[in-house]
């Protein structure tokens, strides 16, 4: 199989490029798929290359992606597996939807989510493994329906890609939380557009960065219908040399009234060497609208360290938990979800390992 | 502030008549367009020394091999080929107002000039297309130290402090197309020395004026405060309304020196037909401060962002900053500040108003680097869409590379509150002038930090605009 000639351009200058892989791109391997929850309503897993394909869902696959990011091309073009999700049935049917991957290097997944007119429902994901791979994700809302699609990614290392485009009709809601603990380069970048009336789209973001890990997240929201709603909400620790860029854009085009946009960025960078950098976009084409954003970055306050000291904590627990209480309102958030423990361990785990480092 | 009176509130008025053509024809105009030959005339007719024209070619040299830049307003419009790059006025330096020939005069006294000069200003000048016609500094200032010079006349005068500072490390001849093309033509601004410990307590002021046709205007001004200074720097800009596109690239260069301030204000009042490519950048040392104060009005598209370099400890900076987008225009304006010391502090306050399909953008960038420990930083900017076919955008970048900073960034765009609007006509306005009020109420932070005359203007200007809207 031919490797597509890509070229990359990278926020911060690093990633892989796949042109410069020498063996074919696809490893071969099926990635280990492990579904938990509802068998029912999760299709299949797919080799989107054999026979098996399914037929109607698959044709909606690649229907959102408009072309023009490298990423998303490149595992269009190629073969692969994908997974399709289809929300149906019980509006009230909360049972979250669980699928762990564990991606073999070079490897891509398209995963598409269905969601019917009026469903709620949860979908996880969890990424483990080394990188380089690529997540390529499509959601498409029905009238009224409701999605939580979490993502908690803790890999090894390597590079990690996530692309997700989503389509939202009227009324219906989605709800993108991810929370990124390692790999060397972690690009998740969002295009969602909210085409139906009073459509809402809200993102969190937690990310824990250290040693010399890389961090991309994008997000943009299109407002294409009335009285729309959109928040991104992006919290980040980073320690060691780890960088991270966090870019949001919320566009409203002319004549599309009543839409309110929010983005908020609060940063905490604990030791020198790391950096962050916050690109939050405001484009706004139409006169009867509320957008706003907001960022912050900042370091532990050395009065509040000193206080916690003061009362029997040595300072590595003292700094611990002023990083809890500052990542604690995002792991609110994942306690709707079931995910705030798991979630608050890894933060812990992270936390730690960065300490032994030094 | 004092209430303006009637006499200074007739004078302001002026804002749109400005926009007439003057009755004045040039002595001499370039052919348009840009050539090697072209710039060593330039050059050689102000009896420059070969480092300036050296410098005038290494701009051109690298104007023509930069390509125009890939964000930010269309430029497509703009005719690079047709533009005069050099208009002499039929009339030489002069430090007598009298002795300034009739036509131009007639133009500044309208504007103020001199009057201003004996009541408020330690000093003024006057440029009319590519060259000063009028610079005069009190007397008591020439004595303590004090330069206030013609651009051109300081080449020659003080060639040692012009040339360690002139396009170097402040904004360098290849920082950006438009600096390169500057550096290339540049004629005419401002040569400010400020002397150690001296503090002026009047404010200095030049005002510049394009009159030719598909003219262009690249006036520079340098400003250095030395340690422990203090001056108030005012600019003015006005072109008349043609058919055909002009171009304003001018370049402010300020040095504030250990412990100096240096308070920078504008108001650019250009033609809708003026492409206005500005370069402003200030390099602040230890305890310096510059203030930067803008007001945007004029130009179809305008891209400007006054850049704070802090570089001494406790170095600060204040950027306060007002739009005001009309039908056709884009005025895509902002801050930047790099935060290069411990212990600097920067404020960045932007106000814009968008009314009959204009678009104001705010684009701004905060970095703090690896070594500035404890600095601080705020950025606001808050947009106000006046109806339905207006735009707004905010791009700001926050880049923070030390674990010891603080820096927070907030943005709203938005339409007058509709309750704010009902209160003011529960209480007796009508619609037309509850919507006025709040709007220079928006504008406010920005105009009551102007000396009084600017402000009058600034309420006139905003006020004839708002009338636009309701007409």
């Amino acid at each position: 199989m031919s490797i597509p000639k890509l070229n990359f351009k990278y926020g911060l200058g690093v990633g892989f490029d796949p042109a410069s892989v020498s063996s074919p791109f696809y490893s071969g391997s099926v990635p280990q798929v492990d579904l938990i929850g509802r068998p029912g309503v999760v299709e299949r897993c797919v080799d989107l290359s054999g026979d098996r394909v399914l037929g109607k869902v698959t044709a909606e696959l690649g229907g959102l992606f408009s072309g023009g990011d490298p990423v998303a091309d490149w595992v269009r073009n190629g073969t692969g597996y994908g997974l399709a999700i289809r929300l149906t049935g019980n509006e009230t049917d909360r049972t979250p939807i669980r699928v762990d991957l564990t991606l073999s290097p070079l490897t891509s997944v398209r995963v598409l989510v269905v969601a019917d007119p009026g469903v709620r429902g949860t979908v996880i994901f969890r990424r483990h493994g080394v990188g380089p791979t690529v997540m390529l994700m499509e959601a498409s809302l029905g009238q009224g329906s409701e999605i939580n699609l979490v993502r908690v990614q803790d890999m090894e290392g390597g590079d990690d890609f996530v692309r997700l485009q989503a389509g939202l009709g009227g009324q219906s809601r989605l709800n993108l939380s991810e929370c990124l603990f390692g790999g060397g380069y972690s690009s998740s970048w969002a295009d969602v557009r909210l085409t139906g009336e009073k459509a809402s789209f809200h993102s969190r973001v937690l990310l824990v960065g250290g040693r010399k890990e890389r961090f991309d997240i994008r997000r943009v929201v299109r407002h294409l219908a009335p009285n729309s709603e959109s928040s991104m909400n992006t919290t980040s620790v980073l320690t060691g040399s780890a960088k991270a860029i966090d870019r949001g854009l919320i566009n409203v085009p002319f004549g599309v009234k009543g839409c309110s946009g929010t983005q908020k960025t609060d940063t905490l960078i604990l030791e020198r060497g790391a950096e962050f950098v916050s690109q939050p976009q405001l484009e706004v084409g139409e006169g009867d609208v509320q957008c706003r954003h907001a960022a912050t970055v900042g370091h532990l306050d050395a009065e509040s360290v000193f206080y916690l000291m003061s009362r029997g904590l040595t300072e590595s627990q003292a700094r611990r938990r002023l990083v809890e209480g500052f990542v604690s309102p995002m792991l609110a958030g994942m306690r709707e979800v079931g995910m705030a423990e798991m979630v608050g361990c890894l933060v812990g785990e992270r936390l730690d390992s960065e300490r032994n480092a030094e | 502030m004092r209430k303006a009176s009637k006499a200074e509130i007739s004078r302001s008025g002026l804002a749109r008549e400005l926009l007439k053509r003057d009755d004045v024809q040039p002595e001499y105009a370039a052919p348009p367009g840009l050539t090697r030959r072209l710039v060593r005339d330039i050059s050689r007719k102000k009896g420059e020394p070969d480092w300036m024209t050296d410098r005038r070619l290494r701009g051109l040299e690298l104007y023509l091999r930069t390509p125009l830049p890939d964000w930010g307003p269309d430029l497509s419009g703009l005719n690079l080929d047709d533009i005069v790059y050099y208009v002499r006025p039929k009339a030489g330096e002069s430090q007598d107002w009298k002795s300034v020939p009739k036509e131009i005069r007639r133009t500044f006294d309208r504007l103020g000039i001199p009057e201003s000069e004996r009541h408020h200003l330690s000093g003024a000048g006057a440029q009319y297309d590519s060259e000063v016609v009028y610079h005069r500094l009190q007397e008591e200032w020439a004595d303590r130290g004090v330069i206030f010079a013609n651009m051109d006349e300081a080449v020659r005068k003080y060639p040692d402090l012009v040339r360690k500072h002139f396009m170097t490390e402040c904004v360098p001849v290849s920082d950006h197309k438009f600096a390169m093309l500057h550096a290339a033509v540049w004629s005419g601004g401002t040569f400010i020395y400020i002397p150690p410990g001296v503090r002026l307590d009047l404010p200095l002021q030049a005002y510049f004026r394009m009159n030719a046709q598909k003219g262009g205007q690249f006036e520079h001004t340098l400003i250095i405060a030395d340690r422990g200074s203090e001056v108030e720097y005012i600019e003015g800009c006005s072109a008349p309304r043609y058919d055909a596109s002009s171009l304003h690239a001018g370049c402010v260069e300020i040095f504030v020196g250990e412990g100096a301030t240096v308070r920078y204000s504008s108001i650019e009042n250009w033609s809708r037909n003026t492409y206005n490519l500005n370069t402003k950048r200030a390099l602040v040392d230890g305890h310096g401060r510059i203030e930067w104060l803008s007001g945007n009005f004029g130009s179809g598209r305008t891209m400007l962002y006054p850049m704070s370099v802090l570089r001494g400890r406790k170095a600060s900076s204040e950027g306060l900053g007002v739009v005001f987008a009309g039908p056709g225009q884009v005025l895509d304006i902002g801050s930047k500040v790099i935060h290069a010391a411990p212990e600097t502090s920067s404020v960045v306050n932007s106000r814009s108003i968008s009314r009959g399909g204009g678009r104001a953008v705010f684009r701004g960038l905060v970095r703090a680097v690896g070594s500035a420990d404890g600095s601080r930083s705020t950025v606001s900017c808050d947009a106000l869409l006046l109806d339905g076919q207006s735009s707004a955008g905010a791009y700001p970048t926050v880049r923070a590379e030390c674990p010891t900073v603080e820096i927070a960034h907030e943005a709203t765009v938005g339409r007058l509150g509709e309750e704010s609007l009902f209160y003011l006509m529960s209480r007796g306005l009508s619609e037309e002038e509850a919507r006025k009020a709040m709007v220079s109420g928006f504008v406010r932070p920005f105009s009551r930090r102007l000396p009084l005359e600017y402000a009058v203007e600034l309420e006139r200007l905003l006020e004839l605009e708002m009338e636009r809207k309701v007409a």
